[in-house]
């Protein structure tokens, strides 16, 4: 009888602990799977310095509009090997380019809409419109290219619109970008490259920008000054 | 008897330390083409040469390279590579920097940049190029892991080299005042014994340790 009693007290103990040990085995493959999945996905929100160009300042007014497209630019990549990536660059270039346009060139305003109408843009005082629209990005994984680092890429349009509100020329530019990063700062490396890109085109313009023939003739139009000397400064 | 027993572990925690540390052998080598010095409250700036092919100046050595010279003897002012890029933005980007001495005359023409490097107090430009590669590997290791436990066997090798070139330039003179070069080169080793044991050889490091001491002393005209 006391053997009974035992035997049973066993087996109650044994179902408590199987329960508890099988609850823990669920909880533990959850975990993990959460752990898989989110690892598989990773969201990269460009974040970093904004730094203050040191050029010559270029005697224009500008209308400075950045479509919502621009403003909230981000691009959705799914690789085999490094799973879903989203990274959304768009907050940082407005910031970047902000700080870019203000010194760059001699009064900016930041415009609601592309098309504005000749009299409105000599309402404002304004000599045109500035455009500045991301075409493409891109982005290298180590486990693409087969090298050591992260790299990315930005091209960038730039759109200038004169006073009578039409097209007086554009530009393209692409920014490059690369970060060394290990096997689980992937995130991170992308974060670093993607800003580097956005450095080297921002570099670009700030440079290259007043060189361009269609910049030359705008401001050669416009009788501020010439052309020759802006462009001088920074040679 | 106690002290016998800490003779001994002092002994092993020898063994282990140097069993751990692979060999390396390095060379440094210096050209000067200017007499060189530093005055109190200027500052250097270690800049790694970036570039668009598939290699680099990897960012950990030139921040050793900046942590060696400020924590040494005597400590040199060294501006980090982030606040320089950024203070003199557009100017040392990958694709805007003065790819040699003769250029800081065209630099320093550009409105604002003069000022900026004066006001800041920075004397000399290191440029850094090189990189740490694995030139050889081999030998294989295991590892299992099972429900009565697990462990590694076999044994598996990389050979690692450093090089890196310091070109000096002096923006009192805009002028070069000098390239250091260091090489270092080690094999590193984990061999399994049930637990991975590791002889790591550490062949940048020892580049950047070499390189800041042969740096310190160029600039300081020593």
């Amino acid at each position: 009888m006391d053997k009974l009693r035992t035997y049973r007290n066993r087996q109650l103990k044994l179902g408590s602990s199987g329960k508890n040990a099988l609850a823990s085995r669920i909880a533990a493959v959850f975990l993990v799977s959460v752990l898989l999945l989110s690892a598989c996905s990773k969201t990269v929100v460009i974040q970093g310095a904004v730094p203050t160009p040191l050029v010559s300042q270029i005697p224009l007014r500008l209308g400075i509009y950045y479509s919502d497209s621009f403003k909230n630019f981000s691009y959705e990549e799914s690789l085999k090997s490094d799973g879903n990536w989203t990274i959304e660059l768009g907050q940082q270039n407005v910031l970047f380019f902000r700080e870019l346009f203000t010194t760059l060139f001699l009064e900016v305003i930041e415009v609601d809409q592309e098309q504005l109408s000749a009299e409105t843009i000599q309402t404002l005082g304004l000599d045109g419109i500035l455009v500045p629209e991301i075409e493409e990005y891109g982005f290298l994984t180590p486990g693409i290219s087969g090298l050591n680092f992260y790299s990315a890429s930005v091209k960038y349009n730039l759109r200038l619109l004169n006073g009578q509100a039409s097209v007086a020329g554009e530009w393209h530019v692409v920014g490059y970008g690369k970060s060394e990063g290990g096997t689980f700062q992937g995130g991170e490396a992308v974060n670093s490259a993607t800003l580097l890109a956005i450095r080297d085109g921002g570099a670009r313009i700030a440079i290259d920008f007043p060189r361009q023939a269609f910049v030359k003739a705008f401001l050669a139009s416009l009788d501020v000054v010439s052309a020759k000397e802006v462009v001088s400064d920074q040679d | 008897m106690i002290r016998t027993r800490s003779f001994l572990f002092a002994f092993l925690y020898l063994g282990v330390v140097v069993l751990l540390s692979g060999c390396v052998s390095s060379r440094i080598e210096q050209s000067r083409q200017r007499i060189t010095g530093l005055a109190k409250g200027e500052a250097a700036v270690i800049l790694g040469r970036a570039t668009y092919n598939d290699r680099e100046t990897e960012e950990s050595f030139t921040t050793c390279l900046g942590n060696s010279l400020i924590t040494g003897t005597p400590p040199i002012r060294v501006i980090s590579q982030a606040e320089f890029r950024d203070d003199l933005y557009p100017w040392f980007e990958a694709r805007t920097s003065p790819k040699s001495a003769s250029d800081l005359g065209e630099l320093f023409a550009q409105p604002g940049v003069q000022d900026r490097i004066r006001q800041a107090n920075i004397r000399y430009l290191a440029w850094i190029e090189g990189d740490t590669v694995t030139v050889d590997s081999g030998g294989s290791m295991s590892c299992t892991i099972s429900t009565f436990g697990g462990g590694c066997f076999g044994m598996s090798y990389w050979e690692q080299d450093a090089s890196y070139e310091a070109s000096i330039w002096d923006l009192h003179n805009l002028s070069a005042a000098g390239q250091i070069s260091a090489d270092a080169n080690g094999t590193s080793y984990i061999a399994g014994l049930i637990v991975p044991i590791p002889i790591l050889a550490r062949p940048g490091n020892a580049a950047c340790q070499g390189l800041a001491e042969q740096l310190r002393q160029f600039i300081l005209g020593g």
